[in-house]
């Protein structure tokens, strides 16, 4: 398959560069201080305070601010830290699916390359893997400026290929990533959703952050064909399934909804951040949706 | 039309080409597509039910634009059948008038049969309605729903005479039905005798018209024959055989015999009819005396004289009586004659005052020695002295034969005689044509003056058989100075009817006539030899020429030739019965078959008042002129031309005294007779057939498919929503 030349625009992210990447847990663990930060950090400064909700731990709140107010605040408190982000990037074959708009792993070519400029312009480490149903890269995180270019580099000269094994590979990944860190999954998860769950809670067993981009294609999701269509596997070659499309739609959207639904649920329940990316979207634009959030 | 249901392939072929021709997508998200088992099984009995759907849609209109028909009780249940068109066909011959005493006649029988059977009918139905004589008599000639007019027809259909010819009113039954365009039923009502239906003239006729029957086989009309034969095993019957005359024509005063035979069927004796009475124009004379005290099965004679005080037209009818008029019969009254249909004979007689002779004479000039001489003498004589001659003859020689002398009809003789002439001109020749075939007849006599022009008779009046002379000259025989050699007639070969005077006399008559010399001709094949000499050469020969007759004779009617001929006392009665019975030639235009047309003369002064009075029903005016020459007797009995008050002619149209024979067809010859025409025969006291159609008629089955194509239609437009909501869930 293909790669497209990675269309790599610093300008069209220089917009975010104020957005900070945050990832909760590790920002509360560090301002909590009830846990030990596993990162690093160089500064904590204070940023504003909020009312207080129950349920906010008492040890929070601004007794001098109740004093003066007669008011519980809780004190919240901006952190500059090294993140340590790994960009995990499906190639399998069915991330090679294109519809009218770029293929999927095109669209995680941006998606990646978007997201380590972003992380890197905050002084965070990212690390990239590249996989199949077996490790094709791995890139060690690193926070230096000419790192950029080598994750760039590597996503630029990989394809998707391969059947999806996704599971195993984030076993080993989950393994491998011996520093907790921000685990970013750019895939369809086109897997099964048993061992594919069991993978990502190892993972959040290994206590990483785990931001789940599902990348999908709008024809994936809308299924819009009416005739008489043989599909045939970008992973597996020779095979093929002739279906009438039109009355097959119905029972495809319900078999892929509730995939979708269960993915979405369970990795809720296993607060991973779930973001649904479809390829018709813009890249910057689900950037902002994301990062929005995230703020 | 049913091939057209190979197009129920074309769902079929449209579903595996629209199978054949899909999109190809290289696709990720292949595990979504697996259908789990029951979904599998679903979509394709959906699509195995969308397909037989469509193909029944197909098969269904098809079907229904093939317009079947069903029959049985399962289609009776449908609805009510369509409308049907009926051709009654009545048979109208004497014997369905057979009167044992105890049943109705079947022909009252079958008028109630109809009357009955028009009850029965639904509304929309038609009826048309034949009587079946020698003819069929459409009574009602179209098909008509007013039931109530072809009650009323029934009931005033006349009693049952003459014979009947079913095949014909069959063919014309079939002709009214196909004209309607329309299939329909023929049914007969008729006494299932042997004769008349499947006799072998009968079934000859069958045969031709079986193949008309059912050469369309789309419109074939179902033949039926209600039977309503008589149940009597006992059929005494006395009947009239045909009356015949001694002569053809007779002139005023004269005795004319008649004869005609009384026969029984039945029991091997029985009493002699009560009375046999006589009519002469309608008037009764005395009753004829019957020779015999007891009659057995066979046929006796009876014979009677008349003599006819006035020229013209007259009726002989002969009415035989067996039994006691039914008014007044006694309670427990036994009927000797169980058919009376058979009992009138008729015979129509022409009776002429005077009878105009034109005599031509081969001679130059008139004078003892010529061909005519004694033929005047002879035609000048009469039986009567006491009356003036009856023929009035006017001689000429062959230069002042005048063929205009036939064009007016004052002046137009009845008889012809071309005495030994040499030649004829060319318009001579075509006016004695002419004259024959409008009836006239001609006597040709051969003699010396035609030897030396015999070349000229073969080549202008013979032509090879086309001519009207009867034969071909080929050379003349004897001499003169043998008469020891000279020739007789030989009387025993005699067969002409007006030679039957001297065979039948015992006598030798012409025993002493002499014939030195005579002519050898070669008849024609349609001429005959009705007088032979002793060799064996004919004498006269007889040909129908057109309307009229022509005799020829080989030897010559005078005393040339040295011939005696005229010497002896039979010459003069010779002369007579040869004159007329040539002048008798159109007294077969009074006395026809069933059939044959009515010739009236043009020369009727008053035609345009004339009325002909059929054997039934009402006067057919002759005012047009043209119509009235030729009038179809369409069924036996005496036809009257004439006013109301006043009877110029009759005319006889003599039924077939077969029909007579009452022996019923038996059970292979109906079933042969089913197998060749596809004629079902039906008591009187079967089930009715009509009910049983009721649950056996074809019943039109169209609708049934149509309603088939709509519910298929829902039933399709039903699935397909079901298909798109499901796909759209």
């Amino acid at each position: 398959m293909s790669t497209a030349r990675l269309q790599f625009d610093p300008a069209s992210l220089a917009k975010y560069g104020r957005l900070t990447l945050i990832a909760r847990e590790i920002v509360e663990g560090f301002l909590s201080g009830v846990h030990k930060s596993p990162y690093k950090g160089f500064s904590v400064e204070f940023a504003e305070h909020r009312q207080y909700y129950p349920g906010d731990e008492i040890r929070h709140i601004d007794w001098r601010a109740f004093g003066k107010t007669d008011r519980y605040y809780i004190k919240e408190y901006e952190e500059e830290t090294n993140l340590q982000a790994h960009l995990l990037v499906d190639a399998s074959g069915s991330m090679a699916f294109r519809g009218k708009g770029p293929s999927k792993f095109e669209y995680a070519q941006y998606l990646a390359a978007s997201l380590a400029y972003l992380m890197l312009h905050q002084l965070d480490a990212v690390g990239l893997a590249i996989h199949d149903n077996r490790l094709r890269e791995l890139i060690a995180p690193r926070a230096n400026a000419k790192h950029l270019l080598r994750v760039i580099h590597t996503l630029e000269k990989t394809g998707p290929g391969g059947e999806t094994r996704l599971a195993p590979l984030w076993h080993q990944l989950a393994v491998q990533l011996k520093r907790r860190g921000l685990v970013i999954i750019l895939s369809d998860c086109f897997d099964q959703i048993g061992p594919l769950l069991y993978a990502l809670r190892h993972l959040r067993h290994r206590r990483h952050e785990v931001l789940l981009f599902h990348i999908l294609a709008p024809e994936e999701i809308d299924f819009p064909f009416s005739k008489w269509t043989q599909f045939r596997s970008l992973e597996n070659a020779g095979e093929k399934v002739l279906v009438d499309s039109r009355r097959l739609r119905a029972e495809y959207q319900r078999n892929f909804q509730d995939f979708c639904r269960q993915l979405r649920e369970q990795v809720g329940k296993m607060q991973i951040d779930y973001h649904l990316m479809r390829t018709d979207e813009s890249v910057e634009r689900a950037l902002g949706i994301y990062l929005s959030r995230r703020g | 039309m049913l091939f057209a249901l190979s197009a129920v392939v074309i769902p079929v072929i449209i579903h595996l080409l629209h199978r054949r021709r899909f999109d190809v997508v290289e696709w990720g998200a292949m595990q979504f597509l697996q259908l789990g088992e029951t979904t599998r099984r679903r979509l394709a009995l959906e699509e195995i039910l969308l397909l037989a759907l469509r193909i029944g849609l197909v098969a269904m209109i098809v079907l229904a634009l093939a317009a079947p028909v069903g029959s049985g009780q399962l289609f009776s249940l449908l609805g009510s059948r369509p409308p049907r068109a009926f051709a009654l066909i009545i048979d109208g011959s004497y014997s369905m008038g057979f009167d044992h005493g105890e049943n109705k006649p079947p022909h009252q029988a079958a008028k109630e049969w109809a009357l009955s059977f028009l009850k029965k009918l639904h509304p929309g139905d038609s009826v048309t309605l034949l009587r079946a004589q020698e003819l069929v008599i459409p009574v009602i000639a179209r098909p008509t729903q007013d039931l109530a007019l072809v009650e009323r027809m029934i009931a005033q259909l006349p009693e049952p005479h003459g014979g009947s010819d079913l095949p014909l009113a069959v063919v014309e039954a079939q002709r009214i039905l196909e004209s309607r365009n329309t299939t329909g039923e023929i049914i007969i009502l008729s006494d299932g005798r042997r004769h008349g239906l499947t006799d072998a003239r009968m079934l000859t006729q069958w045969e031709k018209i079986a193949s008309m029957l059912q050469s369309g086989q789309d419109r074939k009309s179902i033949l039926r024959l209600v039977d309503f034969s008589p149940a009597n095993e006992s059929r005494p019957n006395y009947f009239l055989a045909p009356l015949k005359s001694s002569r053809a024509l007779a002139w005023t005063g004269q005795e004319v015999t008649f004869k005609t035979a009384v026969g029984v069927e039945g029991p091997k004796e029985m009493p002699p009819p009560r009375r046999i009475r006589l009519e002469i124009d309608g008037q009764p004379m005395p009753d004829l005396p019957f020779p015999k005290d007891r009659l057995s099965k066979g046929r006796t004679p009876i014979s009677f004289s008349h003599r006819f005080s006035k020229p013209g037209s007259h009726l002989v009818s002969v009415i035989l009586e067996a039994d006691l008029p039914a008014e007044n019969r006694p309670a427990n009254y036994r009927i000797r004659d169980c058919l009376p249909g058979d009992n009138r004979q008729d015979y129509a007689l022409e009776v002429a005052d005077t009878i105009p002779v034109l005599l031509v004479d081969g001679a130059t000039t008139l004078s003892a020695e010529s061909s005519t001489f004694f033929l005047k003498k002879a035609l000048a004589q009469s039986r009567d002295p006491k009356r003036a001659p009856v023929f009035q003859t006017q001689v000429v020689t062959s230069q002042n034969f005048d063929p205009t002398l036939f064009r007016e009809e004052s002046k137009r003789p009845r008889v012809l005689i071309l005495a030994d002439v040499p030649r004829l001109t060319l318009d001579q020749e075509q006016a004695v044509g002419r004259f024959l075939r409008e009836g006239g007849g001609v006597l040709v006599v051969l003699g010396e003056r035609a030897a030396n022009s015999a070349a000229s008779y073969n080549e202008q009046l013979h032509r090879g058989g086309k001519g009207w002379l009867p034969a071909r000259l080929e050379s003349v025989a004897g001499d003169t100075n043998k008469p020891e050699q000279a020739e007789m007639p030989d009387v025993r070969s005699f067969q002409h009817p007006c030679l039957e005077l001297f065979r039948a006399e015992g006598t030798f008559p012409f025993a002493q006539a002499r014939f030195p010399r005579w002519w050898k001709v070669t008849p024609d094949k349609s001429a005959s030899s009705v007088a032979l000499l002793s060799n064996a050469d004919p004498v006269l020969i007889e040909k129908e020429f057109g309307r009229g007759r022509i005799l020829l004779c080989t030897v010559p009617l005078d005393r040339s030739w040295e011939a005696n001929l005229p010497t002896l006392w039979e010459y003069p009665v010779l002369v007579h019965e040869l004159v007329a019975s040539l002048a008798a030639a159109r007294t077969g235009d009074f006395n026809l078959h069933p059939g044959q047309p009515i010739r009236i003369a043009d020369n009727d002064k008053c035609r345009q008042s004339l009325l002909l009075f059929p054997p039934s029903g009402d006067p057919i005016s002759l005012k047009d002129g043209k119509q009235h020459m030729l009038q179809e007797t369409k069924e036996a009995g005496v036809y009257r031309l004439g006013t109301q008050n006043n009877i110029l002619a009759y005319f006889v149209a003599h039924y077939d005294v077969a029909e007579s024979d009452l022996t019923p067809a038996s059970t292979e010859e109906k079933q042969e007779l089913g197998e060749l025409v596809g004629l079902r025969f039906q008591g009187t006291d079967d089930q009715p057939f009509w009910a049983q159609d009721e649950t056996g008629s074809s019943q039109e089955l169209w609708w049934l498919f149509l309603l088939a194509v709509i519910l298929l239609l829902c039933g399709e437009v039903w699935l397909t929503r079901r298909m798109a909501t499901s796909l759209e869930r």
